[in-house]
């Protein structure tokens, strides 16, 4: 009788535990001035190297436990094929894409969208207008366009989105000639549970 | 809107005032005054069937003005706006100086470096009259006449005799503006030679900069008119001008002991020969010949770069003319064009022919009805064919109320950059290649392995862009004294040009080409009305209200893929189809008052102008590449210009200007205006 009201007891809190395991919460953070130079003269390519960033650990990071690549205005993704540039050897299963909706608005990751970075075409499109950036021909400045939330993957399956707000040094409301450009300024929120797709 | 108040409560105001009755001798000269631009034959202004504005010599010689923009300025439904180096372009319908033709005795001004054109540069001096034809008119005059037309007239058939004149004008940044002319006119034949020079220090907006705003310049223009009257032969007309442009770039701080300089130089050669072949039948011979050159050597980033521009046209057109029955009016009228151009980073020198075929038929069905109706072919030796219908009509629906519509299209062929540019900007990072020399480019980077991508088409051949646009409008004199005038426009443009990115160099250079890509629309009220309170006293009121919208712009909006940021929280949020204001360099609201006093006993005339312009967008400030209502904008702002004219001896007139009286200064986007400036001007002769 004992034996069995034990037994009894175990699977019940056995089955408690189960239920009472919680998910992660997510994570937000906003990071400011992440400085990713390009030194590049005018008619080659552009050089130096990409700041490597881990959301996770919510810094920058110097071995393929990288999430986002930066470099100029373009921001890699560790996931798919490394280009003709000196970009980083891809290690981890990320991805992503650029999503038109206001980030407070993007509640869950749409799977499909997904996408990895190729020899010339990237995850997170380059190019004026094409992702997260407009260039303004006459006033040669950059802007984050509003309502472009990067949606990412990260190198080792989690999901996060991003918003860039700035890429001048200390975030003016308008950037001049003499503003200090390449200092990334952006939100994010991590969602540590791989896998899944959900941000609330 | 609140304009829009302001102007209907003026009207409201100015009507309940009495108007005395009296002598409407200045409204019946009105009434039949003639007019060519809007048929290319003297027409009744109350007959035309198109909005026209008509400025007399009167009113351009009151007005104190030394150049074309300053007028222009003043007009209903006209803007004038910045260009490159201070100049001044005009718009009209919201339709930029690209879409405006500029013609001086009926023949087309060249010099459009960038598409644009800097009107500054075309004096007054001798001018009888200016005539505004505002709708697509390509009907009768082909390309660029998309918005409309501005014909400025130079000054013939003045009385017999051997006289002579002289303007002198003197004011801020040491401005000269002097003419000469010396004029016989005996029986049959007329010489009129004319001279202006023109000279002014500019002026500098900001100063910590190494430039002037607006360098040093002087300018030079001589002119020839022949005109022989050989009776039963026929009358010919030969005028020959030269105008040349000096800017002074001495101004920049050098170390490397460079000289850097701009000059223009202009030489344009017109002959006429009408002959009435039969008493209802005209022969009009035509042939013009113009060149443009223009020279600048800069010093960009411690190196001296020479660019130069050269354009030349050659035109011949004949056109008959044949009354039927006094109320039919035919035009058929062809013509051949040659077009040379010359400039830096085209691989070489390049000219393009086309040929062209005119028929008009103006026809006054009644005393109440009016119908003009025209089409023109135009074949070209880079683009598609174009045929450009029009029709029009003026019905007067009561002895004092006049109904005029007007439906018609117009095209602008590509620019010679669109197809022959072949541009590197390394500081910028970008190429840019016009349409004809891609394929080769391409190719000659394909074989050097400099070339990344091309995602290009094949053959893109490049069409002329294309408009269609209607107008609307009613006359009416509610007493014989007071025009009321009110015209409704719209323009649907489309295949407008537009770079695109098509490939990428393996140094990281974007390649742009151009292709057709945008459409966009323009549509608004023009208002105007003239008030004569008293024999001294008279008011012109008009307001002009304007939306000039892309269209894809607006689907973007319409699609909630635009966002803007709020600049507290730093949230995006989405815009909708309201909040998208429309295309850049556009005020929504436009008001002119222009007010005349004439002060009898003394010999003396007042003449004040204002001009209020709407808040404008003059870029995206927000970075969502759009103009929407959260960007920055330029603050509205009025412009007041007051003249004094006072006739002291028969031949002799004095007048003092000043312009800008507020002194409004914008130093970032308004680099065409200095902020106040004096003049004194001395008339003498005619």
């Amino acid at each position: 009788m004992r034996i069995f009201s034990i037994a009894i007891l175990l699977i019940i809190s056995l089955g408690c535990t189960d239920e009472a395991i919680d998910l992660l919460p997510t994570v937000t953070k906003n990071i400011s001035d992440l400085h990713a130079p390009t030194s590049s003269e005018p008619g080659s390519p552009p050089s130096g190297d990409f700041v490597l960033f881990n959301l996770m650990d919510e810094k920058q990071v110097f071995d393929n436990s990288w999430d986002l690549a930066f470099r100029g205005t373009t921001i890699l993704i560790n996931g798919g094929i490394k280009g003709v540039d000196d970009e980083p050897e891809r290690t981890g299963n990320g991805g992503g894409y650029v999503a038109i909706s206001a980030y407070q608005d993007v509640k869950s990751v749409n799977i499909e969208e997904i996408k990895q970075d190729e020899i010339t075409s990237k995850a997170i499109p380059t190019g004026s207008g094409n992702g997260w950036y407009n260039y303004d021909f006459q006033s040669h400045t950059i802007s984050a366009i509003p309502g472009r939330t990067l949606v990412v993957r990260t190198h080792d399956g989690k999901y996060a989105k991003l918003e860039i707000l700035c890429y001048y040094k200390g975030c003016p409301n308008t950037p001049s000639m003499t503003s200090e450009s390449q200092y990334y300024t952006f939100n994010y929120t991590l969602q540590p549970n791989s896998g899944e797709i959900n941000f609330d | 809107m609140k304009s829009l108040k302001l102007i209907l409560s003026l009207i409201l105001f100015l009507y309940s005032k009495k108007t005395l009755a009296q002598e409407d001798t200045i409204n019946t000269i009105k009434l039949n005054e003639l007019v060519i631009t809007a048929t290319k034959s003297e027409k009744l202004i109350n007959n035309t069937t198109v909005p026209i504005i008509s400025i007399s010599r009167k009113e351009i010689s009151s007005s104190g003005y030394s150049n074309l923009s300053e007028i222009i300025a003043e007009q209903t439904g006209m803007t004038i706006m910045p260009t490159y180096g201070g100049g001044e372009s005009v718009q009209l319908q919201g339709l930029e100086s690209d879409y405006v033709l500029i013609l001086i005795d009926g023949f087309p001004i060249t010099g459009r470096i960038a598409g644009d054109l800097d009107i500054s540069r075309i004096s007054l001096y001798d001018v009888e009259k200016i005539e505004i034809i505002k709708g697509s008119s390509s009907s009768l005059y082909g390309s660029e006449a998309m918005g409309g037309v501005i014909n400025v007239i130079t000054k013939k058939n003045e009385k017999e005799g051997l006289f002579t004149g002289v303007v002198y004008k003197y004011g801020s940044h040491n401005f000269h503006d002097l003419s000469n002319k010396i004029y016989f006119s005996k029986k049959n034949t007329e010489i009129k030679g004319n001279v202006n020079y023109i000279s002014s220090k500019g002026y500098d907006l900001i100063d910590f900069d190494n430039t002037q705003t607006v360098q040093p310049f002087n300018r030079i223009s001589k002119s020839l008119y022949i005109e022989n009257d050989l009776k039963k032969l026929g009358r010919t007309q030969l005028k020959i001008r030269n105008y040349i442009e000096n800017k002074d770039e001495t101004v920049f701080i050098n170390k490397s002991g460079f000289n850097p300089q701009s000059r223009t130089n202009e030489y344009n050669i017109y002959f006429k020969y009408i002959n009435k072949v039969h008493k209802k039948t005209s022969l009009f011979f035509e042939y013009y010949n113009t060149l443009f050159n223009n020279k600048e050597s800069l010093l960009v980033n411690g190196l001296s770069e020479k660019y130069k521009f050269k354009q030349s046209i050659n035109r011949y057109e004949l056109r008959l003319n044949h009354k039927l029955q006094n109320k039919l009016n035919f035009d058929l009228g062809i013509g051949i064009n040659e077009e040379f151009i010359d400039r830096t980073n085209f691989d070489k020198k390049e000219n393009l022919l086309s040929q062209y075929l005119y028929l008009q038929k103006d026809w006054r069905i009644n005393h109440k009805i009016n119908i003009v109706s025209g089409l023109r072919y135009d074949r070209h030796s880079e683009y598609k064919s174009q045929v450009s219908p029009k029709v029009s009509i003026n019905r007067k629906i009561k002895e004092k109320l006049t109904l005029k519509a007007s439906f018609g299209t117009g095209f602008k062929t590509p620019d010679f950059r669109h197809l022959y540019l072949n541009f590197s900007n390394i500081n910028s990072g970008y190429i840019v290649l016009g349409t004809n020399v891609i394929n080769k480019t391409i190719k000659n980077l394909t074989e050097s392995m400099q070339l990344l991508d091309y995602n290009g088409p094949e053959n893109y051949i490049l069409s002329p862009e294309k408009s269609m646009s209607l107008n609307v409008g009613l006359i009416s004199y509610i007493s014989p004294v007071i025009p009321i005038e009110i015209n409704f426009f719209r323009n649907d443009i489309n295949n407008l040009i537009d770079t695109k990115i098509v490939g990428q160099k393996t140094n990281g250079q974007n390649i742009f080409s151009y292709f057709n890509v945008k459409k966009a629309k323009t549509y608004g009220i023009e208002l105007s009305s003239t008030f004569e309170l008293s024999n001294q006293f008279k008011i012109k009121v008009s307001n002009y209200h304007l939306y000039a919208k892309d269209i894809s712009a607006l689907n973007d909006f319409k699609n909630g893929l635009v966002f803007a940021r709020d600049t507290e929280t730093m949230q995006s949020f989405r815009l909708t189809k309201k909040d998208y204001f429309g295309l850049l360099n556009r005020a929504r609201n436009q008001l002119n008052i222009n007010m005349k006093y004439e002060i009898k006993k003394l010999n003396t005339n007042l003449n004040l102008n204002l001009i209020h312009k709407t808040k404008i967008g003059f870029r995206d400030t927000n970075g969502n590449s759009y103009l929407d209502k959260y960007d920055n904008f330029s603050r509205g702002h009025l412009l007041s210009n007051f003249t004094i004219e006072k006739k002291i001896l028969k031949m002799f007139r004095t007048q003092f200007i000043v312009k800008n009286i507020l002194n409004y200064i914008d130093e970032i986007n308004f680099i065409n205006n200095p902020g106040r400036t004096f003049y004194t001007r001395i008339i003498f002769g005619r």
